[in-house]
């Protein structure tokens, strides 16, 4: 790379960061200094903020880059995965769990699902449970951001910054943007980032459509180069890995903390009614340009070495410079703004589910928001302590988390909604599913007479799915024999007798 | 009550209707090509602003009455 480009790439990528520390200090100066006001913006977000900040957070740079590099190698029908995910499925769940918690929020306070479920079901056991299983979890999320950003700064300046100033630089820089700012910082830069990823994308796509002579000439260039493209499924794409992937995407990342946090954001019913009716349309603006990008990048003939991001290499061969370092401005910086929002979240689940349960004295005089920024600190270096070691095996456990959280959701929303749920029964349905899923995950299949244990699917059909089902049973026939449950209510008729 | 319910069950099949046609299962291995994009991309679009139409008409006439906690804030339009 070129001394200028690099010197260009590194100047757009710290003008960036210095927007949104401004916008975290204008953030920082209309909070208050309570727990409310740091993790949820005062419950006060309108819906374009809303809206942003739940899609910038929903796609981290592994969507930005990952989707390209599949449709790449794979053919278009992503679009349609992602799309039945994120713009059906995730905007019912939107109605069904996100306006359910949203409304027990507003009438009893609650910050965390695990604070909403462990008052609602009677049990700080249940509460501790669900923190602790998201913080499992949300570590190695977190780390694999940080040794993202290390390495794109490593190839942004051809290793002339190391790869651990660089993750370290990161994380310290996350800290103190999410010390600062909160909730609404976040929100507002999400937004920023949100509305600048949507205009590169549109923008690269000008650029290659105009690189390949037109749309005629590109879909003629498509029909004779990757013909295969055309025709729906096929390779990795079978029915069962579509619908699977689809579910268990959709149903985890309704648990992330940083994206169940949001259900409680909301300023009122009609930012959550605009928000549920605009995903199928934020998912046609992002999606179709960004995945058929990939695609149309393999039917270009653009070869992509090894490792490499499509998205990046496809631009450098028919963009000026500059442009594809805007971009790769906008993918750290959708990188960082994913990591602030996991930061936040799981800083809070840690602070009033975990410590605060534990000793009734745990904020002292620091007050609980002072506090959260000190948990934001330890959970991020002791991820960055994680992203040094630089496991081989994170890629793996970082999809698998996709699956981990969706475990949960099934028996969440039963809790949210049958009012004989028992806590006792949640708990088991929890634990086992975990200790099931986790042992997929990690141990190699086995062989037990006709069956295989421990498989990645049965009959075509992600392990996952099975563990999602498991939970679901578990925690309606273990709330069935559970004789002692006596459900406090808010005084509504709304729960299923 | 009753017929709460039934609009509950309404909703739950135009749902599962929406979830299950947002894939095109009808053109799997058909290769077709309208311009620059496979037919399946544009069914993509069309499927999405069905989507759009029904959860707009949901989120006016059908929010409140199916998903209100407190009972007192459903006949609020």
């Amino acid at each position: 790379m070129a001394h200028g480009a690099m010197l260009t790439e590194l100047a757009i990528v710290t003008g960036y960061l210095l927007i949104t520390l401004v916008i975290g200090v204008a953030a920082f100066r209309v909070t208050d200094r309570g727990a409310v006001s740091y993790y949820l913006a005062d419950r006060s977000l309108g819906t374009l903020v809303l809206v942003f900040t739940t899609f910038a957070t929903l796609l981290s740079a592994f969507t930005f880059f990952g989707g390209p590099n599949l449709t790449f190698a794979a053919g278009p029908e992503w679009i349609l995965v992602m799309g039945v995910m994120d713009g059906v499925l995730f905007a019912i769940l939107w109605y069904i769990m996100g306006y359910r918690q949203w409304q027990f929020g507003q009438q009893e306070g609650y910050v965390t699902i695990g604070e909403l479920l462990g008052d609602q079901l009677g049990s700080v056991g249940l509460r501790r449970l669900i923190a602790a299983v998201s913080i499992v979890w949300l570590f190695p999320y977190v780390m694999l951001q940080q040794m993202g950003a290390g390495e794109a700064i490593v190839g942004l300046t051809g290793g002339g910054v190391p790869y651990w100033v660089g993750a370290f630089g990161i994380t310290i820089f996350m800290i103190g943007y999410v010390a600062v700012a909160g909730m609404r910082g976040v929100a507002w830069t999400d937004t920023l980032q949100g509305i600048v990823m949507l205009g590169v994308i549109w923008i690269a796509v000008g650029v290659v459509v105009q690189a390949a002579g037109g749309i005629g000439a590109l879909g003629t260039t498509m029909a004779v180069e990757t013909p295969e493209f055309l025709a729906l499924g096929g390779g990795v794409y079978t029915p069962q890995w579509m619908i699977g992937t689809a579910v268990t995407i959709a149903f985890g990342v309704t648990m992330f903390p940083q994206i169940n946090q949001r259900f409680f954001v909301a300023r009122d019913v009609q930012t959550l009614k605009r928000s549920f009716m605009i995903w199928p349309v934020m998912v046609v603006l992002l999606f179709v340009p960004a995945f058929m990008f990939g695609a149309w990048g393999a039917a270009l003939g653009v070869t992509v070495p090894q490792g490499e991001n499509v998205i990046a290499v496809v631009l450098s061969a028919v963009a000026p410079g500059w442009f594809v370092a805007v971009v790769i401005a906008g993918a750290l910086a959708a990188m960082m703004s994913s990591s602030d929002s996991m930061l936040l979240s799981g800083a809070s689940y840690f602070t009033r589910d975990l410590i605060a349960t534990m000793r009734a004295d745990a904020f002292g005089r620091l007050g609980e928001a002072w506090v959260g920024r000190v948990g934001v600190m330890i959970f991020a270096l002791a991820a960055f302590g994680g992203s040094l070691l630089r496991p081989g095996t994170l890629i793996t456990v970082g999809d698998t988390a996709f699956g981990g959280f969706a475990q949960l959701t099934l028996p969440v929303l039963i809790a949210l909604y049958w009012r004989r749920t028992s806590a006792r029964a949640v708990i088991v349905a929890v634990v086992l599913t975990q200790v099931g899923y986790l042992g997929h995950v990690f141990l190699d299949p086995v062989s037990v007479g006709p069956m295989t244990v421990f498989a990645a699917t049965y009959l075509g059909w992600d392990f996952a799915l099975y563990g999602m089902v498991a939970g679901a049973v578990l925690t309606v026939v273990g709330s069935m024999l559970d004789p002692a449950v006596d459900r406090p209510t808010t005084g509504n008729e709304a729960f299923i007798e | 009550m009753q017929w709460e319910a039934l609009q509950r069950v309404r909703w739950v099949l135009i749902g599962v209707v929406l979830v299950g046609a947002s894939i095109p299962w009808w053109l799997w291995q058909d290769p077709l090509r309208w311009g620059p994009l496979p037919v399946y991309v544009w069914y993509h679009i069309g499927w999405m602003v069905v989507v759009t139409v029904v959860f707009i008409h949901f989120a006016r006439r059908w929010w409140e009455p199916l998903g209100t906690v407190d009972g007192t804030r459903g006949d609020a339009d």
